[in-house]
Order: structure tokens, then C-alpha cells, then sequence
């Protein structure tokens, strides 16, 4: 699991949408990768910790992924599992 | 009526296990051997919790980590997160309290809900119940057991005899085949102490218990004696309270040491932080106490105790540590140590003081007037805010003692 930096926009009723998020790869280096959908938003609260589940459609290097992506309420922070 | 007992299965080790699931670990610390513990870098704490596979490496709940790793080498250590587990405790009352309004949180991992009158809605207690059961595991991430009954008591019971994530009965019919024959240890309220009296009396089992005659058990074990009996017979009458507020009878700290320690000095100020804690509790209930007294365990787990009444009761920081230094160089034996404690009871309201002719009462009217001010600016702070000079540069905490988190709920042994 790795925390991902994340631009994100919220709609009117609090609802996030991703938009796209940077990490470093295992070459060190930076990668920013697109959201270009997103499959399924649900929530969870395992051990009480409320958090929201996306999983989400991305081209990697010319390849399509599914990325399962968690958005943690409490410390709002954004996890790439 | 109609009680569900629900109690996590290893309430701490699934907590953390569901955490680190969810954040992303492959591992679940339930299916290795595994304990929640103190930090073993420190050298300091004990087991609080382990899984199945540990326990049949043979570690016991409270020994210590060092113990423990010598008994299994590949043991997974998890510190606690009692923040955590407050949060898991408040979600589980939470969902709860969607099925009814009486639900009491007996300790940080045990609930009542009293399920009287809510067939109506729900429908049938044991199918209810494991629908509970199921959300708490699919939603939550941890399993528990739940046991229904007509009362606390049995309901308690119940939950005990299928572990883990299980439902099980255990109505006043079913006492004679299900309660009778389990050991006399199983029996809410029969503890370490009771246990060989018991045995020595000849009863083995909760069913040898009930067909004990009372008188006899009275006069052995007095009023433990009836109330173990009447446990016995399923017979327990207490309401589902809401709120977990008692009357209080006594408030203590207590703190286990990184290492042995047999310097007075070390000693004396580990029981200041204790007494800084407990007196700061105290004045915050608005009682006074009569009795303090100190606990001693040794590096060998040898522990024994020394109490004394005061002539007037006192709720002052120094008047709680000058007793607490009396009673510990009365009774210690000058080996090392590793856990102290210090508990102040017989509680009475300070809304009036008695006065002493002998001692020093502007001087005491002083003391309370600066515990009042540091009271109040640790409660509008932090409790670090202010501390006394003779812990800065030292490893003791200023206020030692109890689990650091606010609001942790303790189990009561009263139901």
C-alpha cells in the first residue's frame, strides 16, 4: 500500500471524484497517472475506520488497469493499494 | 425478557488485524502466532492479547513479552492502540443501538442489549442475533460472540460457550445441561482466589455449586458465597444500564517499570507520577479518600500490598504521595521491582472537609488551592502543561499510570 498524492474534485454533496494522483514507481522516480473512470465508490468501516473504496480504470504505459484506490475520512489521506 | 450479551473474540489482536488489513497488509494477525503487547525495544510490557496460534505455543495473557518471545521466536508483536480500539468500541455500540435503545458497554469490548419487547421488530432473538453477527464481521472486520438469555448473568454465560464468532443460548431450562457441567473456574465472579476453596469443599463444577448448601457456603465464603451460588442457579436480576456510570468506590493507577528498579529515589518518583494521576482523578470525581494503598510486584511477580486509613480524608497531591512513601517504606523488602500501584478508596464527598486540630490546615488549605489551579490549567492545556521540576530530564512520565487515551472504558466486575 502506498500513499499516493491525489487532485480530486468533491460535488455538491460531498461526493469525491478522482482525477488523477502522483507516486514514486520503484525506480524512484515520480508518476502521475489519470483516472479514467471509476468502477466502483463504496464505503467501508473496518475496525471503524471509515474510508471510501474506488476502483478505478487507468492507462499505464499504454495499458489499461484496474487500480483499487482508498480515500481515508479521518486523515484524508489517499492510498494506492 | 430477552439480554444478548456480544463480546469481541480477542478483542485487541482482531482490532489490529482489521486496521492492518485495511491498510493493505497481507497478513492477518489472527492466523499467525501473534500478541498485542508493550514495545519489546523498551523491555517493557506484558501480553494483552494473542491469537490462537500463539496460545498453543503456550503464552499466557499478562506474562511478560520477553516470556512470551522466548516461547515462540517468530512471534508478531503489535503495540496497543488503545485510540483504536475506542473507536472499535464506539462502532460496535453504534450498531448496536440500531436494534435498541438499552445498550450498555459492560468494558471496551463487552455489550448487553437488551432485546426485550423487540421481536416485534426485528423478530426471532437468535436470528437477530446472527444477523448482528454477520454485520459486525462484514462490516466491521472482527467477529464476536453473543449469548441470549433472560438476564445478564446467563446471557454472559451463554457467549462463552461457543468461541469464536458463534450464537449460542442458554435459557434457565437449559442450565442443568449446559451450565452445571462446565468447571467451577467458568463461573462469572469465581476468580483465582475462590477457586481452591473451593476445590476443598469438593466442588469441581458449576452443578456441584448450586447443590452446595447455602448456609455452609455462606459461612465459608460469605457474601461472595451467596452470590456465586445464586449465579449458579442462573439467578441475576440487574437492568441493561445504558449508561456505564457506578458509584464510584475507588480510584487507583499502577505502571509497570522498563526495568527492575531498587533505588529509593527512582521509586519515590515513579510513585509521584502514580499519586499525580490518581489525585488528579480523584478531584475530578469531587471526592475525597480515606484509604490509600500501595501495590508492590517484584522482578520475580511476587506482589503484595500495604493500606492505612487516615484520620481525615484528603484529596491533595502531597497528602496522597506522603502516605504512599510511608506505606511503601513499611512494607517493602528492598528487592527489585517492577510494578507499582497506588489506590486511594473509601471515598466521600469533598463538598466539606473534616477538619484535623493536628495538622497544618492553612498550609493544607494552600495545597488544595494549587492542585485546583493546576487541575484547571491542564484541563484547559494538556495534562504535559505543567509539571513538577523533579521529572524534567528523567525518563517518568509526570502523570503515570492508566492507559493514556481518555475515556477508555474499563471493565466493571459488577454487571
Amino acid at each position: 500500500m502506498k500513499e499516493i498524492e491525489m487532485l480530486c474534485w468533491y460535488d455538491k454533496v460531498g461526493t469525491p471524484h478522482p482525477i488523477r494522483f502522483r507516486f514514486s514507481n520503484e525506480e524512484g522516480y515520480n508518476q502521475v497517472v489519470k483516472i479514467d473512470a471509476v468502477k466502483v465508490r463504496e464505503s467501508e468501516r473496518l475496525a471503524a475506520n471509515k474510508m471510501i473504496r474506488f476502483i478505478c480504470l487507468s492507462k499505464i504505459n499504454g495499458s489499461q488497469y484496474e487500480l483499487l484506490i482508498k480515500y481515508e475520512l479521518e486523515t484524508c489521506k489517499w492510498y494506492l493499494m | 425478557m430477552t439480554i444478548f450479551h456480544i463480546d469481541v473474540n480477542s478483542a485487541y489482536l482482531s482490532w489490529e488485524a482489521a486496521y492492518r488489513l485495511q491498510h493493505g497488509s497481507k497478513i492477518d494477525l489472527r492466523e499467525i502466532p501473534a500478541v498485542v503487547g508493550g514495545d519489546p525495544k523498551k523491555r517493557t510490557g506484558i501480553v494483552l492479547a494473542k491469537s490462537n496460534l500463539a496460545k498453543s505455543c503456550g503464552i499466557n495473557t499478562g506474562e511478560s513479552l520477553s516470556s512470551a518471545l522466548s516461547k515462540c521466536g517468530s512471534l508478531t508483536i503489535a503495540p496497543p492502540n488503545y485510540d483504536l480500539y475506542v473507536k472499535c468500541s464506539n462502532a460496535l455500540v453504534e450498531l448496536l443501538l440500531e436494534y435498541g435503545p438499552s445498550v450498555q458497554r459492560f468494558s471496551v469490548d463487552e455489550c448487553f442489549l437488551d432485546y426485550t419487547g423487540l421481536e416485534r421488530i426485528w423478530g426471532d432473538p437468535y436470528e437477530t442475533a446472527e444477523k448482528i453477527r454477520h454485520r459486525i464481521k462484514s462490516e466491521l472486520g472482527f467477529t464476536v460472540s453473543i449469548g441470549i438469555s433472560s438476564n445478564k448473568l446467563l446471557a454472559k454465560m451463554a457467549g462463552e460457550l461457543k468461541k469464536p464468532d458463534a450464537v449460542s443460548t442458554l435459557w434457565p431450562d437449559e442450565i442443568s445441561s449446559k451450565l452445571w457441567p462446565l468447571p467451577i473456574e467458568e463461573l462469572y465472579m469465581v476468580g483465582r482466589a475462590t477457586v481452591p476453596k473451593l476445590k476443598k469443599m469438593a466442588i469441581y463444577t458449576i452443578g456441584d455449586l448450586a447443590h452446595t448448601d447455602l448456609v455452609y457456603l455462606e459461612t465459608v465464603l460469605k457474601s461472595h458465597g451467596k452470590l456465586i451460588w445464586q449465579y449458579a442457579w442462573g439467578i441475576e436480576n440487574s437492568v441493561v444500564r445504558p449508561s456505564t456510570h457506578l458509584a464510584v468506590k475507588g480510584i487507583g493507577n499502577s505502571t509497570t517499570t522498563p526495568r527492575d528498579i531498587s533505588d529509593l529515589n527512582d521509586i519515590n518518583l515513579i510513585l509521584l507520577s502514580l499519586c499525580e494521576t490518581v489525585a488528579a482523578r480523584l478531584r475530578a470525581t469531587e471526592h475525597c479518600a480515606r484509604v490509600i494503598s500501595v501495590g508492590l510486584k517484584s522482578a520475580e511477580f511476587s506482589h503484595y500490598s500495604h493500606q492505612k486509613k487516615l484520620y481525615t480524608p484528603t484529596d491533595t497531591t502531597k497528602d496522597i504521595y506522603e502516605h504512599a512513601k510511608d506505606l511503601f517504606l513499611e512494607t517493602w523488602q528492598g528487592e527489585p521491582l517492577r510494578h507499582l500501584g497506588v489506590r486511594v478508596s473509601e471515598l466521600c464527598t469533598n463538598e466539606f472537609l473534616q477538619l484535623n486540630f493536628f495538622s497544618d490546615q492553612p498550609s493544607h488549605e494552600k495545597q488544595r488551592k494549587l492542585d485546583s489551579a493546576i487541575d484547571a490549567l491542564r484541563k484547559k492545556y494538556d495534562k504535559n502543561c505543567i509539571k513538577r521540576a523533579c521529572f524534567a530530564n528523567t525518563s517518568v512520565k509526570s502523570m503515570g499510570g492508566g492507559v493514556g487515551e481518555d475515556e477508555f472504558p474499563i471493565m466493571s466486575s459488577l454487571l
